[in-house]
């Protein structure tokens, strides 16, 4: 959306296809709602040379607090002069509105007809008056009810007294209308931006050899790190970007097991990735970007401590297989709460997970060490649980079976998976090989389907203590 | 400024670390100690068994390396008697040539006391050298579990792990031995539920058995022990 578009009749909210045969020529881009919100929390940092206090406005918008910023400036139309201008620069079209309360300004800028709005400080009361009502920032319902009330801009519900609309409506609409009248205090709560890691090196001449972008690595991960340093973070990924003359921007990020800030590792971790690059053509662009930072939290050392060397040798070697397999694939077990089969374990990847926490033990009946999904079993010769089975291609015959372990759905929550939907019947089959596995039914009378569900690695033992 | 271990290693005190690397082996009962530093083989149904009585005994984390979903079939309460289950990291990896990569970058950890890799045919004389190495490198124990075929290997040690059909646990038999002689062990393992710690296994000759449970192991008779084990079925 942009002025030529406005005038050709184009506004947010109209479909693609209206908007197609209005403007034949309009460029259309599939919303990426990540990257506009990235280009927004930079918007944020490069607006902090107009005034100190910021809040983000989202999707596309920024509320600055000028009150005495203005001066510096040398008045409130150059200011915002200023501020289209710079924005022109960075090929954005900014629409400016000033006024004495957030929402006023917030109404100005969305809604008039010109890019700048600056509102009289004595008349603002009238001007707020011809804003629709789309500036209290209601609920949809809320505001197609006003609608049918016949109420479209602020002027038209001076007629209700405050007390009739918080009785229809809500308690907010008459709270929204004394914030934008400046009866009532809504200050703006500056979002401090998070200080970002980020190293750039544009070269002269590109470079078309791995060792040269390894060098630059080293150079840019070093001013990343020294920064991460000075401000106290340390980062849990880097992500590397390399432009090339010929193919464009190409992205390689590693991630590591514990937050670092050391440059060796990072460059031991790139080694990899950077050989995937194709480098015809050369680069010339390199930017590093430290992700997923947070506050870092010195560890003591102890002199001579083995664990601590373990520890790290741990730490390297779950960085290694983290970023060839991926983080998500190293996990450990932990008990989950719940009593059916699907709940009880929890698979938390290393990384992430915390101290252990203890949970109760809800089985009545022994479960086996091995469990996995259901899977279907093909039954030669029927029985309860059947006599005689076939399981990846090999048959068994049962001998002794104990059972039955009735599970119910789980009644307070989503079953996960549709075996947890229903009733089930888990059987120990011992059969004649000497293995013994956990068979399962539904609890259907009619149900001929049976499913393997574990494998016991040895004969349960039940305690004398235990019912 | 000098450390406490540079201090140490001048007068001759070992570290930490040292003393694992020098540990002779495992000792499960009266079994053939499970070596350090090398990498062993277990194939059979009861494979699994073995692998967590020696994560038991291990200190340090343990890492199972498993392809599809092999890697997630644990039960976190079953563990319990065995090991605490965060002290097991799971890796699922997508194909064999991943699996033992995963392997041996796990074996080369110094933080590491028992690999455990999960595999459909055995490692051959060249996978199997190279898991050695890293075994040394790293100072950790190996232990392939075999699903469906052993090639022949530079493993240490083969185990076959059969489920027993009489009162014991397990049956499981050593068929190939770098030093030593092959035998045949009956083991049961009997973890009380109630116990916090990994028990211990203790051996014990025939005898009534007690009321309550601990761990016992019974070996059979040396003549029984020559004979080489009849092999049940083909593992799975």
């Amino acid at each position: 959306m942009n002025a030529a578009s406005n005038k050709a009749g184009v506004r947010p909210g109209t479909t693609l296809t209206d908007a197609q045969s209005i403007a034949p020529d309009l460029l259309t881009e599939p919303q990426d709602m990540l990257r506009e919100g990235k280009l927004l929390s930079a918007l944020h940092i490069w607006a902090d040379k107009f005034s100190p206090r910021i809040s983000l406005d989202p999707p596309d918008g920024l509320v600055l607090d000028v009150t005495g910023c203005a001066h510096l400036f040398e008045g409130e139309q150059e200011m915002a002069e200023l501020i289209v201008r710079e924005a022109s620069e960075l090929k954005m079209t900014a629409r400016i509105g000033i006024a004495n309360t957030r929402r006023a300004a917030r109404g100005f800028a969305r809604q008039s007809e010109s890019d700048i709005t600056i509102s009289d400080a004595e008349r603002e009361h009238e001007q707020v008056d011809v804003l629709s009502v789309a500036a209290l920032e209601l609920d949809a319902s809320v505001a197609d009810d006003l609608r049918k009330l016949g109420a479209k801009t602020i002027g038209d519900l001076r007629r209700f007294k405050s007390s009739e609309l918080a009785r229809r409506f809500s308690v907010r609409l008459p709270a929204a209308l004394d914030e934008l009248r400046g009866h009532r205090a809504d200050p703006i709560v500056p979002h401090a931006a998070p200080p970002t890691f980020v190293a750039r090196m544009t070269l002269p001449e590109p470079v078309a050899r791995t060792e040269g972008v390894a060098a630059i690595l080293a150079r840019l991960a070093e001013r990343v790190c020294r920064r991460l340093d000075e401000k106290g973070y340390a980062a849990r990924g880097f992500e590397l970007t390399v432009r090339c003359v010929d193919t464009g921007e190409h992205y390689r990020s590693i991630g590591f097991a514990t937050p670092s800030r050391d440059v060796p590792p990072i460059l031991r971790q790139f080694e990899r990735p950077i050989e995937t690059i194709k480098l015809e053509f050369g680069a010339d662009q390199f930017r590093l970007e430290a992700l997923n930072t947070e506050i870092f939290c010195h560890t003591q050392l102890k002199a001579g401590d083995a664990i601590e060397a373990q520890q790290d040798a741990v730490d390297q070697t779950l960085t290694t297989l983290g970023n060839r397999l991926g983080f998500d694939r190293l996990y450990s077990p932990r008990l989950g709460s719940g009593h059916t089969p699907e709940r009880e374990t929890l698979f938390v990847p290393v990384v992430d997970q915390g101290p252990a926490e203890t949970e109760p033990d809800l089985t009545t009946y022994p479960r086996p060490e091995v469990v996995f999904h259901p899977q279907y079993i093909r039954i030669e010769q029927p029985g309860v649980p059947p006599a005689r089975f076939t399981w990846r291609g090999k048959t068994y015959d049962v001998s002794n079976a104990k059972g039955r372990e009735r599970i119910s759905p789980v009644p307070w929550d989503e079953p996960q998976t549709i075996f947890e939907a229903q009733t089930r019947d888990y059987w120990r089959a011992k059969t004649v090989c000497g293995r013994l596995f956990w068979l399962m039914t539904f609890a259907k009378p009619s149900e001929i389907d049976w499913f393997i569900c574990g494998e016991f690695l040895r004969e349960p033992r039940l305690s004398l203590l235990r019912a | 400024m000098s450390t406490l271990s540079d201090i140490g290693d001048a007068v001759g005190i070992m570290s930490g670390s040292e003393f694992r690397t020098q540990k002779p082996g495992i000792h499960l009962a009266d079994l053939h100690p499970i070596a350090t530093q090398r990498v062993h083989e277990a194939e059979g149904p009861s494979a699994r068994a073995l692998a967590l009585t020696l994560a038991a005994k291990t200190d340090g984390l343990t890492f199972w390396v498993a392809t599809d979903g092999k890697a997630r079939a644990f039960r976190a309460r079953a563990l319990r008697p065995y090991l605490d289950p965060s002290h097991l990291v799971c890796i699922e990896v997508a194909n064999r040539g991943e699996s033992l990569w995963a392997a041996e970058e796990a074996l080369r950890c110094r933080g590491a006391g028992l690999v455990v890799l999960q595999i459909a045919t055995g490692p051959d004389l060249f996978e199997s050298r190279r898991l050695q190495i890293a075994s040394q490198a790293g100072g950790t124990i190996g232990l392939v579990v075999i699903e469906r075929r052993a090639q022949s290997s530079a493993a240490q040690t083969r185990w076959q792990c059969d489920p027993a059909t009489n009162s014991h646990d397990w049956q499981w038999s050593l068929t190939k031995n770098k030093r030593g002689k092959s035998g045949c062990w009956s083991v049961r393992g009997d973890p009380d539920p109630m116990l916090t710690t990994p028990p211990d296994l203790t051996p014990q000759t025939f005898g009534p058995r007690p009321d309550h449970d601990h761990f016992r192991l019974t070996t059979l008779p040396r003549a029984l022990a020559a004979t080489a084990p009849a092999r049940p079925m083909a593992p799975a």
